[in-house]
């Protein structure tokens, strides 16, 4: 019975890492950005569009993962507090009163890292995991 | 008949919205167009428990009693952008909607281009949204509002929507809170219930803030020259101009006269909580009456639902004309008919539920209670509907894309 229950925990502790470990996500921009770590708030801002400006004072170009990807859901529930459907509402008072454009959607990590890597003043979010030497990582989320 | 009429339009305006939908997609997947499409829309239907009066949101000109009606709050816009590059762009707003001469008419609501000079700065010029109120420019984006549509009691004040002209707005960070100033000039001109109303010489000021993560205050400030073109008025003024009571004329007449409209509004939302009052003053130096109204909503978020309260309440501070036409007569009687037509106080407790049914569309349902005092804003009110307490049910599914 003992020994039951430590198998039922363990198990649930392996459950709970694997699902940390893939709701980490890194917040990056272009690695020439002058832009070193970012606040929360900071990144929350921009992407409820509360404020457009990167903290180098460049007007900030931000891109969002697909509605369905997982990384989506955990990025904007952990670094906002809000969930999906708060945030849609947020961006349709921006867009209906003509105050700000939402962040452009990509399909993948892939192609938001090559969207950072070519845009000086690009912001995105993608899976830990999918970091390599070709954006800058300013904040972790998980 | 009404409600047939509204169900002819709905599959149309339904049929537009899938289009359009579809060349949003379209238009999306070419990812380096300069242009956007965006759309929002509301499928709506009304009934109250009392017939002898129709509920409307104030300027319309038809709306519902015991048999339902979808005019009320039915409506689609579609919205176009155009970013030229980093610092100019342009917007183009279509809404098709009940208007104020009863027709469904689609009218530019909004058609301007914006100068973004610095990321906190930006100027526009062209038609644009005209912000009396905390959430004017998006009243009638359903999905982005909590309740089912704006309390009528403070939004029914102004019902003017849009304005020719130009504005600066500039937002700034002071002491780590988000601050944003306005200033716009400008004239408008719109249809109140088949009477033209225009408004010149519009000057306004907007400043908001965010007082702590979620909690924003919002003051404003618009005054202008407001002219009704009531013909009926017109002659009863040019009557009394022919009598020893040119005064009472005077103070009913409607042409290029001074008007002002003062906001305060608070909205809160920040983890399960949403809360927004305003409190609200219109003056005008003509026959419609100086008027204070005000709300307060809470709702509460259980997941996808989202149930919520709210109170609300217009008063007639004055109806601006002190009649002194001796009493008993016929002319007494129309100057207090004239001076009365547009005082509409009424009392509001409403309850509702918004619940966030698919990412991009809610559903909600609401129930107001409203007590008036004379017919209220009620329109075609008939005698005995008076200073009643009247059940208002609504439903509406309103989607953005």
């Amino acid at each position: 019975m003992q020994f039951k229950m430590n198998k039922i925990l363990a198990g649930a502790a392996l459950l709970v890492a694997a699902v940390a470990a893939q709701a980490q996500v890194a917040v990056v921009v272009n690695p020439k950005s002058s832009v070193g770590n970012m606040t929360a708030d900071q990144v929350a801002s921009i992407f409820l569009g509360k404020s457009n400006a990167l903290p180098s004072g460049n007007a900030a170009v931000a891109v969002d993962l697909p509605e369905n990807a997982a990384a989506r859901e955990t990025f904007y529930s952990k670094a906002t507090g809000k969930s999906s459907a708060q945030v849609k509402a947020a961006w349709s008072r921006l867009v209906f009163s003509g105050k700000g454009t939402p962040p452009k959607e990509l399909g993948s990590a892939a192609e938001v890292k090559k969207f950072v890597a070519a845009n000086p003043d690009a912001i995105g979010y993608i899976e830990k995991s999918a970091v390599d030497g070709s954006v800058k990582v300013v904040l972790s989320v998980e | 008949m009404m409600v047939v009429k509204s169900w002819r339009l709905t599959p149309l305006a339904l049929g537009a919205a899938l289009a359009m939908a579809a060349a949003g997609a379209q238009a999306q997947a070419q990812s380096e167009s300069m242009f956007s499409l965006s759309g929002f829309g509301t499928v709506g239907v009304v009934g109250t428990t009392k017939d002898g009066g129709e509920y409307v949101i104030p300027g319309q000109t038809q709306g519902a009693d015991q048999s339902l009606s979808g005019e009320v709050d039915t409506k689609l816009g579609l919205q176009v952008g155009a970013k030229f590059n980093s610092k100019f762009s342009a917007t183009v707003q279509v809404l098709t909607k009940q208007n104020g001469k009863g027709n469904w008419t689609p009218q530019i609501e909004w058609a301007y281009g914006k100068y973004q000079a610095t990321p906190g700065l930006a100027f526009r010029l062209g038609r644009m949204g005209a912000p009396f109120f905390a959430v004017s420019d998006f009243r009638d984006v359903g999905y982005a509002n909590t309740w089912l549509r704006p309390p009528i009691d403070v939004y029914g004040q102004v019902p003017v929507s849009h304005f020719d002209g130009g504005d600066v707005n500039w937002t700034t960070q002071l002491a780590g809170h988000s601050v944003t100033l306005g200033a716009f000039a400008g004239q408008s001109q719109s249809y109140v219930r088949n009477v033209k109303v225009e408004l010149k010489d519009m000057v306004g000021l907007n400043a908001s803030a965010e007082l702590m993560d979620g909690l924003t205050v919002r003051l404003g400030h618009v005054m202008g020259k407001v002219t009704v073109n009531n013909a009926s008025v017109n002659t009863l003024v040019a009557t009394l101009r022919g009598t020893p009571y040119a005064s009472v004329g005077n103070q009913l007449d409607p042409n290029g006269k001074d008007a002002t409209f003062s906001s305060i509004g608070l909205t809160y939302d920040e983890g399960n909580w949403v809360a927004a009052a305003e409190f609200t003053k219109r003056k005008t130096d003509t026959f419609v009456p100086d008027t204070t109204g005000w709300y307060t909503t809470l709702g509460y978020r259980v997941g996808k639902f989202t149930p919520y309260a709210t109170l609300s309440q217009q008063k007639t501070d004055s109806v601006n004309v002190d009649n002194t036409v001796p009493s008993p007569s016929a002319l007494h009687t129309i100057v207090d008919t004239v001076a009365n037509s547009q005082s509409t106080p009424q009392k509001t407790i409403g309850l509702g539920m918004r619940w966030d049914a698919w990412r991009n569309i809610a559903v909600k349902a609401q129930y107001d209670s409203i007590k008036t005092t004379g017919g209220g804003q009620f329109y075609n009110v008939q005698p005995g509907f008076a200073n009643q307490r009247v059940g208002v049910y609504s439903l509406a599914v309103d989607f953005v894309f």
